[in-house]
């Protein structure tokens, strides 16, 4: 039987992807509600894809150079494996070094492009964009080598599981830190 | 493959990308940040943006991901990237992207009538969430195949490139993608009512 079957696929990823649509719908929902807040200083609304798409992004990067690993038996499913503590001692500080980067940027650039500020501080809005960052970094990688772990024990392919997990999981944790630290300092 | 090479390769092909893809999604929440009054006038929209971009995100970094994973295992190269198991791997996102349209639209109106919030209407939601989800589908999955190639060519792991790059490519296409289908969904909602 080939590798990649159309039915095999679609039946292994819908339980993950259908819960992970339901997941988002939760943070959509948590959005929606504080939406009047939100419409005020939509500069924060400019963090929510920046937030959720780099603790994504790092996670993902993690979690496929995890599985191609794996498949290539470089990396052991083991949590002594000391290229897996490398690994996630470089995605946090690149982690931290690009949020730094976007922070100051969306700053300085969203404002030119027309993206309203409100009342917000440069002091407020520095502390929830890299309290966020850091946070969601932290929680893609940590679920980036949950979900790997598990999926190759079961005998899931994780290209199709630990992928979706960590970015739904990125963006929801992302909606929720944006929204929590913005509740905190403003 | 020793550590070292790994991890400076890591540094030399993602940290670039990352950053790359930190000004895309930059570009991606601008957008999102200035479409602040198609929010205001259309309930619903909000709750079902995190959910479209995020199944979208989903399903086509799953496909960068089993394709990244098909070239390290030699099933796909430049020669045959749209051999069998490409193709299989493409109509499967795009099957996957309609049925999740529309589980995100259905559960979306029925979460906001459950909340007592506004909604657009059940109908108009997941019109929205089913043709912005299978055309981005569509786009990502074109853009997939040219970032492989590209890949194979530089010499670059996939891994450590398609991923960020859909994610990042998808944010921005999906969003245009969920305002202009919802501008052209009110539009025909509109005409229809009248």
């Amino acid at each position: 039987m080939p590798l990649y079957d159309f039915r095999k696929i679609i039946r292994e990823s819908i339980p993950i992807l259908g819960f992970c649509v339901l997941l988002e719908l939760v943070g959509g929902n948590f959005l929606d509600s504080t939406k009047s807040t939100l419409l005020e200083m939509p500069i924060i609304l400019v963090l929510i894809p920046v937030v959720n798409g780099l603790g994504g992004n790092l996670g993902t990067i993690f979690g496929s150079r995890l599985s191609s690993g794996m498949h290539l038996g470089l990396t052991e499913l083991s949590w002594k494996d000391k290229k897996l503590w490398e690994d996630i001692r470089l995605s946090f500080l690149v982690g931290l070094l690009i949020f730094l980067i976007m922070t100051l940027a969306i700053w300085f650039l969203a404002p030119l492009m027309g993206v309203g500020v409100g009342d917000l501080r440069f002091g407020e809005f520095f502390a929830i964009a890299i309290l966020a960052g850091i946070f969601a970094t932290v929680i893609a990688i940590g679920v980036s080598v949950f979900t790997a772990f598990l999926s190759f024990k079961q005998g899931i392919d994780p290209d199709n599981v630990v992928t979706p997990l960590v970015t739904t999981l990125g963006d929801i944790s992302g909606i929720f830190l944006i929204i929590i630290f913005f509740t905190i300092i403003v | 493959m020793s550590k070292e090479s790994s991890t400076y390769r890591y540094l030399k092909e993602s940290v670039p990308v990352l950053l790359l893809c930190g000004f895309g999604l930059m570009v991606a929440g601008m957008l999102f940040g200035l479409m602040v009054e198609t929010l205001e006038d259309h309930p619903g929209i909000l709750v079902l943006i995190p959910a479209i971009i995020g199944m979208r995100g989903n399903i086509s970094t799953a496909l960068g991901a089993r394709l990244g994973s098909a070239s390290h295992l030699g099933l796909i190269s430049t020669e045959n990237i749209m051999n069998r198991d490409s193709m299989v791997n493409i109509k499967a996102s795009l099957a996957l992207s309609v049925l999740m349209g529309l589980l995100a639209g259905v559960v979306a109106h029925i979460s906001l009538v459950a909340l007592g919030r506004d909604s657009s209407g059940l109908l108009v939601l997941v019109s929205i969430s089913v043709l912005a989800g299978f055309l981005s589908g569509l786009a990502l999955a074109a853009i997939t195949l040219g970032i492989m190639v590209l890949a194979f060519r530089k010499g670059y792991d996939p891994d450590n490139i398609t991923g960020p790059l859909l994610s990042t490519v998808g944010d921005i296409i999906t969003l245009l993608l969920i305002f202009g289908t919802a501008t052209l969904i009110f539009a025909i909602d509109n005409a229809i009512v009248r």
